[in-house]
């Protein structure tokens, strides 16, 4: 076989086009490794970190109080976009790039923040889980993991923004597309973008 | 040779549903400088210039896609995280195969110890599922009998038409390491597709 022989029959290896969703994801955790390299590159002095530190939990202390309030103010109109928007605007300000995920699980909510301010926070989305009177609310960002008890069992997914405004969520073994209304766990499942700008 | 489809204009529907025009007229060397400088939207811009490249040569290289989707995306985070050590004596593109050509020495290590059973059996089913013409399951197996380290040689001389200085540049050794690796290969791959020539005639 003759040198360009060879090569024509390399040429013919098929090489399969990146799937969208591995594309989105790594697009989204190399975002947040840049943004992580940044705030390394402009690294504060230890004594301020400390002084952050405590002021973080004051804060965190004053947000868990708060947060019911809020919750309990947008109750009647949970479907309200702008709402979920709001709280998450204020939970930026409050912990800039640190915020999780907020869940309010039937009217308790829950905050979950990073320990530094190292979370992509441009795609926010809302998630909820729902199962006869049983309402599960998560507001969180797209490429976040996100663990929740659905009955007696724990499920964790990655929440990914798409192109098209959708989100899908990612299992350990399973995918599903909200835009399909997919039940997980007995629970039915609806999630939006909130196409927010925090 | 760059592929040219990777670095066409073309419209992209951006994650927030917006449109836009990208590559055509941003230089590399303006782009890198504001990623270094910390401007997100230049390294992502980057990102979206060579991921299908990075993704293809993972590809080639470890011949399992979802392989391949980790380690491009391993190759990014790399990337971003790394991009202030680049210097512009060697070209991006040769420094991204770096640092790509480092994340699959890390998978193959893993693989060797973890998971290699898992990859078998998922390589076997891509190729089940991919063999579409004898020829493509016939290359695949050929290639699949090469070590890592040639298919690093092979995908960059004979899939990114590099020569061996410019393979050697990206892979961080020397040319004459391209060169005899190359050399290997096309011993190896030659006997095994010349020998399935000859079968199916």
């Amino acid at each position: 076989m003759k040198d360009d022989d060879l090569r024509r029959h390399l040429h013919k290896l098929r090489v399969p086009e990146g799937s969208e969703t591995a594309r989105a994801r790594a697009r989204h955790r190399a975002l947040i490794a840049f943004r992580q390299g940044g705030s390394m590159r402009a690294e504060e002095p230890a004594w301020k970190g400390f002084v952050w530190r405590w002021r973080g939990v004051i804060a965190l202390a004053f947000v868990m109080g708060l947060l019911p309030v809020f919750f309990f103010k947008h109750r009647n109109t949970s479907e309200n976009l702008a709402n979920d928007r709001q709280i998450l605007q204020q939970m930026e300000k409050l912990f800039p790039n640190q915020v999780d995920a907020v869940v309010d699980r039937n009217g308790k909510v829950a905050l979950s923040i990073a320990q530094s301010p190292v979370v992509g926070s441009d795609q926010p989305v809302v998630v909820v889980f729902k199962r006869g009177h049983e309402s599960i609310r998560v507001l969180s960002y797209s490429g976040h993991r996100v663990c929740l008890m659905l009955g007696k069992t724990e499920n964790c997914f990655e929440i990914l923004a798409t192109p098209a405004g959708g989100v899908i969520l990612e299992g350990e073994d399973k995918v599903w597309s909200a835009s399909e209304h997919p039940e997980v766990a007995g629970y039915s499942v609806r999630a939006q973008s909130l196409e927010a700008r925090l | 040779m760059e592929n040219t489809k990777d670095f066409a204009p073309r419209v992209v529907f951006t994650y927030k549903g917006r449109m836009r025009i990208e590559n055509e007229e941003v230089p590399e060397a303006q782009l890198v400088t504001g990623a270094q400088s910390g401007d997100a939207k230049s390294f992502e811009v980057l990102f979206n210039r060579y991921y299908n490249m990075i993704h293809a040569f993972a590809y080639r290289v470890c011949l399992v896609e979802t392989e391949a989707d980790d380690i491009a995306q391993e190759t990014f985070i790399r990337a971003a995280r790394g991009i202030s050590s680049y210097r512009a004596t060697a070209s991006f593109k040769n420094w991204l195969y770096r640092v790509a050509h480092n994340a699959l020495i890390d998978w193959g290590r893993q693989a060797a110890r973890q998971r290699h059973k898992e990859n078998q059996f998922a390589a076997e089913l891509e190729s089940r599922s991919q063999a579409r013409t004898p020829d493509y399951a016939d290359i695949h197996a050929a290639l699949k009998q090469l070590s890592p380290d040639l298919r690093e040689a092979v995908a960059l001389v004979y899939f990114e038409e590099m020569n061996h200085r410019e393979a050697a540049d990206a892979l961080g050794c020397a040319e004459t390491t391209i060169s005899w690796r190359i050399f290997r290969a096309k011993g190896v791959l030659k006997k095994l597709l010349g020998s399935k020539k000859g079968e199916a005639s």
